[in-house]
């Protein structure tokens, strides 16, 4: 277009171009200036904080170099909260990813109702993380919760377990209960995929002979991928800060067991007064959170296109 | 990227119902229903625990934690209010969740559609500045932040919790209205020609009312994490305050006794706004959704 | 829905409204200035500030000031009463703002206003009314607060039992270390519970711990307490084996399952559904009071676990003048010379033996005066006349144990853990000393 301009009038075009392209900055300012405030500076002094021995209250603090960090790489406690994280970041993110996926399809065959039943299905999802540990904390007592109740009175005492503090079991114990849900957005994100799978393929594949599996494998899972890589990184940043249910329902015990490491950097740099050590953790948590969400989501596109 | 008529076809696509709702009701159909409607039932067995509890007195529930009302009394729900600044807790999650909502309505599509415009190596840098946010666990900012709201005395105040949440959610924001506006022809802007404020208004009035089911997914997800939040309000709100519902109800948990039949009576009253506006907006709710869904 | 007012009845309903109308002008007139800190009639108002959310304290407050402006011919104290938490110290600051200090105040936040000159001194007059260890002097030798409550130290850290149970099978309170095994025994025998215990949240650990550890503590107590000996050298954590193995062998025979996730709580509920004879406790009178409102007919008991000696050895409670909280009288009302006066007469009867009764009637524990032995416990809840006989008990031995580190309560939390890690049979006893140790070193020593 500009190539039929007159020189002047090329000129006039691209400073207005650029007072364009100004203004639209303008247009990101205010919330650029509300996002750098509140999470790249902090983040940046993180990293500054995580190299001092800083309490949190105190007006100064000396820098220790890396001291925090061969503290916490060289104490069992971090790396058991290290383990706990993953288990529950990858674990919560796979199965919620799995229920939600399930239940789109059971949403998906209805004709009636649909709409109804999308609304009860979401209705779960509307309780609050914490508010949900605090009924289950109570529900899962060994003494006189509801769970063993119902499994001494249907007659099968010895499955009672002290659920929350067996410390064998009480991180597989969060973890369900971290999963005890029926999806919520996902679940209405994968039903809105399925639906966009033109109905024209999905005959298509039925009339040359394919079986419901087969359908499902050749046709839908392809169409769907893309909505599946984002999903399952979104759950497993969201499954790195697991937080609520940690402290309400073992406050990180019996013990440490059961720690994740989002719940050890508000325990001790927060409330024990560690500033500078709980920074580190954070930034490791952050190095964490990073990798795996680059090797996730990597092998995860590699398996869209092969798709 | 679909253009914005192909985006309408498959909004309308999928929102109307299917055309095949003339068939019968099938087996199957009933079938599922009644397994969706089990797995519900189960789910759901912590609410309804709480709203059984939430009519018995402490006295019965410490007594026998696994037993039935005997009487049908709001006692709790009264004793709630009277007794502990449970109402200034609800308020303050109210208006921690508005406001924030409110603010980010308004900076982040604009923050979205600036970026985009912007174009080029800036835009590009801007936008990875903002999706960066994603992966930047709230625990990686949260020491520095108290220790800055502290010295401007804004810790413990509603205001913090509200910049913060503004922060967090700005990255999710511009993720979301940049792909939606990505499928908007400029065209539509050249034709409403102007410069500097005339743009503003260009933004608003049109172009912004084309992001709507963008806008009703974000507000909807953004409203629901705000209401539900309980890890923020508890770091940066102390006992100067009610704290939001989340916080008042652990403080209920108390040292020697906790308040049981006031948490669960809590817990059923937190629960219920949720539900209603959700049941009220759920259609606009999933015509949001189901586009970003396609598009992401 | 109307009300069919009848000509008669219209006339008469008016009759009594102009009455009740010129009643109230009547009494408005007589109930003086609408100022609360000034002269009404003859007698000086002064105003009391304090904190709401114990109903007990709320009744006590009322019958104590209630009964005081009865007797009192020169002051009438007026209640001024907020919500505590959230508005407490808010209201405390907006006062002080705005200069509007009542006579006495319910204290937070101490440091800061003595700094600012805030308080008035508490004269002896008030002070010698107390027991000498009740209270403490700010930096300055100045007393600035009296507790409105006993302070007993950690003498509510004890056992709660079925007493119903005990008299059934012919079970005694145990008066020495070695009958409190026998005791844990003899239930364990019947097939019963013996004990029930929480760690749940971590801090209630401390509550079969503390007992086992405090004759050990208070070996130490005029030496500065044990954790400032280890600081020094002349103690370590492996001077706490022996109650530490006592912790590991009691948990693993006597305690109730499912006590790592016990919320302190629901102790409660294990007693009064008979499935643990005994629970441990830290609350005192409270945790009687609970049982007491859960089952009425719970007929609760509490003793101490006694050393081998049968000493019973309680922490007491440090009170440093700075940072004690309690009552106080503001520097405002020492101006106004009357206010003063009436402030005091008010603690002076605060602290008489009358003042402690009506107190104690309430349900409320009477703060510790030197005539303690005049003053009639309220006893009407199961157990709390066991809990007064503690105080009295010829064998109770008080000792001290406050860490001058600020970093001792990080590792009190991560010695409380490490203790669970033991108990829940995760790591040996050799493990837990060395990983308290190692802590303690790093965090306690490093910063004293």
């Amino acid at each position: 277009m500009s190539a039929t301009l007159s020189a002047p009038a090329r000129t006039r075009r691209r400073s207005r171009q650029i007072r364009i392209r100004w203004t639209m900055f303008g247009f990101v300012v205010p919330a650029l200036i509300v996002y750098l405030a509140m999470v790249i500076v902090p983040s940046l002094q993180s990293i500054q904080l995580s190299f001092t021995n800083w309490d949190g209250i105190a007006d100064d603090y000396d820098y220790v170099g890396f001291a925090n960090y061969t503290d916490m790489l060289t104490s069992g406690r971090f790396w058991n909260a290290v383990k706990n994280t993953l288990l529950l970041g990858i674990g919560s993110a796979i199965i919620i990813n799995v229920i939600s996926l399930g239940m789109a399809l059971l949403l998906d065959r209805l004709v009636h109702l649909q709409g109804l039943f999308r609304t009860a299905v979401y209705l779960p999802a509307l309780v609050s993380a914490f508010i949900v540990a605090t009924i289950w904390k109570y529900l899962l007592n060994y003494n006189f919760g509801f769970v063993n109740t119902f499994l001494r009175d249907v007659g099968v005492p010895d499955a009672a377990r002290d659920w929350l503090g067996d410390s064998d079991i009480v991180v597989w114990v969060i973890l369900f209960i971290v999963c005890f849900t029926l999806g919520g957005n996902t679940t209405l994100i994968y039903l809105a995929n399925l639906q966009s799978v033109p109905q024209e393929l999905l005959e298509a594949a039925r009339i040359d002979g394919a079986g419901k599996v087969q359908v499902f494998l050749n046709v839908t899972w392809p169409m769907i991928a893309g909505g599946v890589t984002i999903n399952v990184t979104l759950a497993l940043i969201a499954g790195w800060t697991i937080f609520d249910q940690v402290m309400v329902l073992t406050s990180g015990g019996p013990g440490f067991v059961s720690e994740t490491m989002a719940f050890f950097i508000y325990k001790v740099g927060f409330g024990e007064y560690r500033a500078g050590f709980g920074s580190a953790a954070a930034v490791v948590l952050f190095l964490v959170v990073l990798i795996s969400s680059a090797a996730t989501n990597g092998y995860m596109r590699k398996r869209e296109i092969q798709a | 990227m679909t253009t914005s008529s192909e985006t309408k076809a498959l909004v309308a696509g999928l929102t109307t119902k299917p055309f095949k709702e003339k068939r019968r009701w099938t087996v199957g159909e009933i079938v599922t229903m009644a397994v969706i409607t089990v797995l519900v039932l189960i789910v759901a067995t912590p609410v309804l625990y709480a709203l059984v509890n939430s009519f018995r007195s402490y006295a019965e529930i410490t007594a026998d934690p696994m037993g039935l009302p005997t009487t049908f009394n709001f006692d709790n729900y009264v004793q709630l209010f009277q007794q502990t600044d449970f109402g200034e807790a609800v308020l303050n999650t109210l208006i921690i969740t508005v406001v924030t909502v409110v603010l980010l309505v308004i900076l982040v599509p604009m923050a979205a559609y600036g970026i985009e415009r912007v174009g080029g190596k800036a835009g590009r840098f801007l936008y990875l500045l903002f999706i960066a946010g994603l992966m930047i666990p709230f625990q990686v900012r949260m020491i520095p932040l108290v220790e800055a709201f502290n010295e401007v005395g804004l810790y413990s105040t509603l205001t913090s919790v509200i910049l913060v949440h503004l922060g967090g959610a700005a990255s999710f924001g511009v993720l979301l209205y940049s792909s939606f506006i990505r499928g908007i022809p400029m065209d539509v802007e050249e034709a409403a020609d102007v410069d500097g404020a005339g743009r503003l208004r260009t933004f608003w009035q049109i172009v912004f009312p084309m992001l709507l089911p963008a806008t009703s997914a974000f507000v909807i997800t953004q409203a629901l994490g705000l209401w539900n939040d309980f890890f923020i309000p508890l770091v940066f709100l102390d006992s100067s305050s009610a704290g939001t519902i989340n916080v008042a109800i652990n403080r209920m948990v108390g040292l020697l006794t906790s308040q049981w039949q006031l948490i669960y009576t809590g817990a059923i009253l937190a629960i219920i706004p949720s539900v209603a506006i959700f049941a009220g907006f759920q259609r606009f709710f999933v015509k949001g959704l189901a586009v970003g869904a396609v598009k992401g | 829905m109307r009300i069919a007012m009848t000509r008669p009845g219209a006339r008469r309903a008016l009759a009594v409204v102009a009455t009740a109308g010129i009643a109230a002008l009547t009494l408005a007139g007589c109930s003086g200035t609408a100022d609360a800190d000034g002269s009404a009639g003859d007698k000086t108002t002064i105003r009391f500030l304090y904190a709401t959310g114990d109903e007990t304290w709320n009744s006590a407050v009322d019958a104590i000031v209630t009964a005081f402006n009865e007797q009192s011919e020169t002051t009438e104290v007026s209640l001024d009463p907020l919500p505590a938490g959230s508005d407490y110290a808010t209201a405390m600051k907006t006062m002080d703002a705005t200069g509007n200090w009542p006579a006495i105040v319910d204290m937070r936040d101490t440091v800061t206003y003595i700094n600012a000159g805030k308080l008035a001194p508490i004269p002896t007059e008030v002070t010698e009314l107390l027991s000498d260890d009740a209270y403490g002097a700010a930096e300055d030798g100045n007393v600035y607060t009296v507790p409105y409550s006993a302070l007993n130290g950690e003498l509510g850290m004890n056992i709660v039992y079925n007493k119903d149970y005990f008299e059934e099978n012919g079970l005694e309170v145990p008066e020495t270390y070695d009958e409190f095994i026998a005791l844990l025994e003899a239930i364990k025998a019947n097939g019963d519970e013996p004990l029930a215990t929480a760690a749940g949240e971590v801090w209630p650990s401390d509550q079969l711990w503390k007992p086992l550890a405090a004759p050990y503590f208070a070996e130490y107590s005029d030496e500065g307490g044990f954790w400032n000996a280890v600081v020094e050298g002349t103690a370590s954590v492996e001077d706490l084996r022996e109650p530490l193995q006592e912790l590991l062998d009691i948990t693993n025979e006597y305690v109730l399952t499912g006590w790592q996730s016990t919320a302190d709580a629901q102790t409660t509920t294990l007693l009064v559904n008979g499935q643990a004879v005994m629970a441990t406790s830290s609350a005192g009178l409270g945790r009687l009071n609970d049982i007491n409102k859960v089952n009425p007919d719970f007929n609760a008991g509490m003793f101490i676990i006694p050393a081998e000696d049968g000493t019973i050895n309680v922490l007491k409670n440090s009170v440093t003048g700075d940072t004690a909280g309690g009552l106080a009288i503001s520097a405002q009302a020492q101006e106004d010379g009357a206010e003063y006066d009436s402030a005091v007469e008010f603690l002076d009867y605060f602290y008489s033996v009358d003042g402690a009764n009506i107190l104690e009637a309430q349900g409320w524990l009477a703060p510790n005066i030197k005539n303690a032995d005049q003053v009639t416990h309220n006893t009407s809840i199961p157990g709390s006349e066991d809990f007064f006989g503690l105080l009295e008990n010829p064998k109770l031995k008080w000792y001290q144990n406050d860490s001058s580190s600020a970093a001792f309560s990080a590792f009190n939390t991560f010695f409380r853990q490490t203790r669970i890690e033991m108990q829940d049979g995760q790591i040996t006893l050799d493990e837990a000393i060395e990983k308290a140790q190692t802590e303690f070193d790093k965090t306690v020593d490093s910063a004293s």
